[in-house]
């Protein structure tokens, strides 16, 4: 480095200034990230003494894409506008896409219900008390066929929140698309699929890890050949993060398991420039602001790198890390809640800088129930003056450059790959799950977080800070119990006007090859057949079995 | 209403269990009266193993043959708060389909050696309530877990494959108490290597049992009928050889012992303590000491525990 | 003094388990003997090992918008099986207007978020139904 004397020199005087301050203003507190790094009170080149602009950084667009994937990012496209919605059956939750079409929203993202999401069907005894409560119901083609009445498929991309039943899911979108005569190849949108952060965090599996795993991987090839423009997978920070884990952890298990995706669909003979490109990432974006950005720049280098270096590709376009950003649900408070349009402002900022490429932004009557109209409106317009009146979009990684950003973005580095020096150790992130690794990572970090909550050593506002007595008068979105009569109403008649032998022919037909080939074709013959998904699943299940999973705290 | 009726009542026995747990001694003693000679079988073996899975599947199928299933499953406390998170449960959940099968779960409240100082004394209340067949599932430490060997017919020690380069050395103590030995997960790893090596280093035992292995995928229901036979095996064995009445016996004076050194324990946990080692640090004599305190347990702290 | 024990359970398909185990941790730590049971529980399991737990408090973790069916379902079955001494107390996601309707049907507490763990054991030291 040059001159590194001089700022060695200078950093003695420094501290002789700094002692004598404290002595009459001593610091407040330790001060660490939220993720706990340990932090200086400022930062300057002698932290990036190994720092180089091209090794490190890279021009937007150019490896290793710390700076963004694009060389033009927001300056040709915003970030897609996409806020998770879903509620009721699938007539309401067409009425509620449209509302936000209609408000600027560019594309649309489905959540689903309870039954829905662990892959039964709305007459099951097991779903009782759950129909559309946290999104909506979709057990058959014409549930599909119904939520995008009058939208084109052809023309809109779609975000579907869906693990475990995932493929069944995308063979109902696919179907209900070329209903409406889009043609597959020219489908737009993404499943979450990521099967292997459920063990971990959101806990909506269905079926062991090994098998779900095959399944995920059929989905990858599938879509590799028959619907090129959908990304098959999100591998999801999100649910990892708000099930406690810190950001260092949210992106060294995120990571890890996307390797592992890649790993495994090269190890079935799949072309890595043929799939890589449609991964996905969807990510959180928590409070302590320049962590966040420092977490997405690393990731994106992380990645290129570690693709680069494991699987030689040809095309640059498969060093890309793509991703999805949703501002923080756990950072939002029941109590005064309209601080929690605050917070996700700060969020939205951070994921605006870290160069997400679509984000949802949350609530704020997130710690109350599925947002109100009003609420979600707000949320929209959160975005929308980021990205049109604070002139944050204007010039690619602003922060890029800034010493401590940069020691950060290094920092969060070094730190994943010994997690990834770590799973490797346990034999993979399969053994890792098995062994309830990532599990008990996760739950001490939650755990340490309520700890600090509660002794003070971290401040919430409204909560553990600034109370205040307060009545809460904030709208609730109810679901009219009409909605469920209807949606069984339409299930039954679905049941009772089909020809039962081909829909048993055809589950057994997937049964027989559930584990030898790719399920896709069966699924969707299935689904043609007017098999329900509760009963693709059951018929998987029969196969493969269930996952309970064990209980790490 | 006589014990037998009380206990016919789960929500009532329950509640016994829980008086008997906090140092009922009466109560115990009027138990233990009422005892009917159920098969106890220990179910030892390091974390995660799979005990509580093996100890579902072997009661499925026992529940459906007509047996009377109870299980208490041990888990550590809390040195620091004396509290605890017991959670063999989870794995358990199947068996809420069968009436006839009773679950508690009971922490060692700070004792060590695989179970708590009470468990003899549960184990009495499902035997007197009728459960023919009694799993214990002890903590899981897989070190020192020899205490149940003092109450129960039969062990059955879990073992997993080994996994890579990484050394798993069989504690002694288990190599030494176990009568079925289970390499569990047979799916995940190399367990016929296992499973000769347990064939070579266990040998007969003084009583003229052989320890038998067997390999079982718990959660996949394969080798639970093997388990099943065994220990049927080895259940006529305890009644032939006279074992099952020695077994009596050694329950009953490990019950002594439990409830004694838990007096003991609350004794030199208490204030009392202290003052005795300022006593001693100004010279007094440690065997009038020693009396002393063996005089408490007899004493003022000698009924229902120390409050 | 005898241990309190404490059953915290997560009825129904919701899988939000964070609460619920740093709960169960929490109140470790505060002495109690906590049996958490995992996700996915219907009433029956819920009740029933409360019985065989003999459990002090039985809390219920629901996050899901389906806690007016659970609880209600608890409730039955609590008054089925002839328990009135024992506390059922929840928590997590509960609107304010069904969280006073709970408490109509007899449930004994709610807590929403960000409610410290103090003011939880605090809560079923105070309201235990048996003596200690
Ligand atoms: C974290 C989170 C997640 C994580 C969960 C990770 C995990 N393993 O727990 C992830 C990202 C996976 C997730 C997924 C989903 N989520 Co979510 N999630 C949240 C969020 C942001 C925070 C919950 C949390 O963990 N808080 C921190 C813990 C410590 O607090 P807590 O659980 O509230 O517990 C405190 C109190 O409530 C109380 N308490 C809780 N339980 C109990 C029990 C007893 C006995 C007692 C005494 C007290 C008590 O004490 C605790 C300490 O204060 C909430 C919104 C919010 N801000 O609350 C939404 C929220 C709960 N999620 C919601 C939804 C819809 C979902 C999904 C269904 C979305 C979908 N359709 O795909 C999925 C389903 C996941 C599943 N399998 O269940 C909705 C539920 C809507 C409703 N009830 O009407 C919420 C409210 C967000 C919203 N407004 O839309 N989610
Ligand atoms: N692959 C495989 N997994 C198994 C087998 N048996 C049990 N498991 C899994 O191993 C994990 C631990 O099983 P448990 O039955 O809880 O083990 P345990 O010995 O009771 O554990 P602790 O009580 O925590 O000591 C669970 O995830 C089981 O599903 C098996 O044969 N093969
Ligand atoms: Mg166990």
């Amino acid at each position: 480095m040059e001159k590194e004397e001089l700022y060695k020199e200078k950093l003695e005087e420094w501290k002789k200034i700094y002692k004598k301050s404290i002595e009459s203003m001593p610091e407040r507190q330790e001060f660490k990230t939220l993720s706990g790094i340990d932090l200086n009170i400022f930062y300057s080149p002698l932290e990036l003494k190994n720092f180089d602009y091209f090794e490190n950084l890279g021009n937007p667009g150019q490896y290793p894409f710390t700076r963004g994937i694009h060389p033009t990012m927001y300056r040709s496209r915003l970030w897609t506008f996409r806020e998770f919605s879903g509620f009721g059956d699938a007539i309401e939750t067409n009425r509620r896409l449209k509302y936000l079409i209609e408000h600027g929203e560019t594309g649309l993202s489905i959540a689903f219900d309870y039954p829905t999401l662990l892959g039964l069907d709305s007459d099951d005894p097991l779903t009782k008390g759950e129909f559309g409560k946290a999104g909506v119901a979709i057990n058959t083609l014409e549930d599909m066929q119904l939520m995008f009445k009058d939208i084109p498929l052809r023309d809109i991309s779609t975000s579907m929140t869906i693990n475990g039943p995932a493929a069944i899911l995308w063979g109902l979108y696919i179907l209900a698309g070329e209903s409406q005569g889009a043609r597959r190849n020219g489908l737009r949108g993404t499943i979450q699929n990521d099967i292997l952060k459920e063990y971990m965090a959101q806990k909506s599996f269905i079926f062991p890890p090994e098998p779900s795993l095959k399944l995920v991987i059929d989905t990858i090839e599938f879509g590799s050949k028959e619907l090129p423009l959908w990304n098959p997978i999100s591998i999801s920070g999100y649910h990892i993060r708000e099930a406690g884990a810190t950001a260092i952890q949210e992106l060294a298990f995120t990571l890890a398991n996307g390797l592992t995706y890649v790993e495994k669909s090269v190890e079935r003979g799949l072309d890595v420039d043929d799939f890589a490109p449609r991964l996905s990432f969807f990510f959180d974006a928590h409070i302590d602001f320049f962590e966040e950005i420092a977490k997405f720049r690393a990731a994106r280098r992380i990645w290129a790198r570690e693709i680069k270096r494991r699987f030689s590709p040809r095309k640059e376009r498969s060093l890309w890390l793509r991703f999805h950003t949703q501002t923080a649900g756990v950072s939002l408070t029941a109590q005064q809640p309209e601080n929690n349009i605050i917070r996700t402002a700060i969020e939205a900022m951070a994921a605006v800088l870290g160069g997400t490429q679509s984000l949802h932004t949350n609530s704020m009557d997130e710690a109350w129930a599925l947002p109100t109209e009003k609420a979600v409106m707000i949320a929209l317009r959160t975005q929308q003056i980021i990205a049109e009146e604070s002139g944050i979009p204007n010039v690619v990684d602003p922060l890029g450059g800034s010493y401590y950003m940069e020691w950060l973005t290094d920092k969060i580095e070094d730190e994943v790959y010994k997690y990834f020096d770590k799973i490797d150790n346990l034999g993979g992130v399969i053994k890792g799950i098995r062994s309830g690794f990532f599990q008990r990572e996760i739950a001490e970090s939650a755990y340490r977080f309520q700890r600090d909550l509660e002794e003070n050593k971290r401040v919430l506002v409204g909560v553990n800070k600034y109370k205040i007595d307060e009545k809460l008068e904030i709208p609730i979105l109810r679901i009219p119990d009409e909605l469920e009569d209807r949606h069984l109403r339409r299930l039954k008649n679905y049941k009772s006007n089909r020809d039962m032998e081909k829909v048993n022919f055809a589950l057994k037909e997937m049964q027989k090859n559930a584990d030898e080939k790719n399920l896709m074709p069966y699924i969707i013959d299935s689904i043609k057949a007017k098999a329900t998904l509760g009963e693709i699943v059951k018929a998987l299940k029969d196969v493969w079995g269930e996952y309970i999973e064990p209980v790490i705290y | 209403m006589n014990i037998e009726e009380i206990l016919l009542d789960k929500k009532e026995m329950s509640k016994i269990m829980t008086r008997i747990e906090n140092g009922d001694e009466d109560l115990s003693s009027e138990i233990l009266k009422h005892i009917k000679g159920a098969r106890i079988i220990g179910v030892t073996g390091v974390p995660g193993s799979g005990k509580s899975t093996l100890i579902t599947k072997l009661s499925s199928r026992l529940l459906e043959k007509g047996h009377r299933i109870g299980i208490i499953g041990v888990d550590p406390s809390s040195p620091f708060s004396g509290g605890a998170v017991l959670g063999d449960r989870v794995r358990m959940k199947d068996l809420n389909r069968f009436e006839n099968v009773f679950i508690r779960s009971i922490s060692t409240r700070g004792k060590i050696g695989g179970l708590s100082y009470y468990t003899a004394d549960l184990v009495n209340v499902l035997d007197a309530a009728g459960y023919d067949t009694i799993f214990i599932e002890t903590v899981g430490t897989g070190q020192d877990e020899v205490d149940v060997f003092n109450i129960a017919h039969t062990i059955i020690v879990l073992q997993v494959p080994t996994l890579g380069d990484e050394v798993q050395i069989i504690k002694a103590g288990q190599l030494e108490i176990g009568d079925i030995y289970i390499v569990n997960k047979a799916d995940q790893g190399p367990a016929d290597e296992k499973i000769k090596e347990l064939n070579l280093i266990l040998k007969k035992r003084e009583n003229g049992w052989q320890p038998l292995v067997i390999k079982t995928v718990a959660v996949k229901n394969v080798g639970i009928e093997e388990i099943i036979n065994a220990l049927d095996e080895h259940w006529n064995f305890v009644k032939e050889t006279g074992l099952f009445k020695r077994k009596i016996n050694s329950r009953i004076k490990y019950m002594l012992k439990q409830h004694a050194l838990e007096k003991l324990d609350k004794i030199m946990e208490s204030e009392v303590v202290d003052s005795y080692a300022e006593q001693i640090i100004k010279g007094r004599n440690m065997h009038e000491i020693v009396n002393e305190i063996i005089n408490k347990v007899g004493g003022e702290y000698g009924k229902g525990g120390i409050v | 003094m005898r241990k309190i024990r404490v059953l915290i359970a997560k009825p129904g398909l919701d899988g939000h388990d964070r609460g619920a185990k740093v709960l169960a941790r929490s109140l470790m730590d505060e002495g109690f003997e906590v049996i958490y049971t995992g996700i996915h529980q219907t009433a029956e399991d819920i009740v029933r090992t409360a019985i065989e737990e003999d459990v002090d408090v039985i809390g219920l973790s629901v996050l899901s918008g389906a806690h007016m069916y659970h609880f209600r379902r608890v409730l039955e079955l609590m008054k089925e099986n002839g328990i009135n001494d024992v506390l059922l107390i929840g928590g997590g996601i509960v609107p304010e207007e069904d969280k006073e309707n709970l408490i109509k049907m007899g449930v004994d507490a709610i807590f929403n978020p960000g409610t410290s763990i103090q003011e939880i054991s605090d809560f079923i030291r105070k309201n235990l139904r048996r003596p200690l």
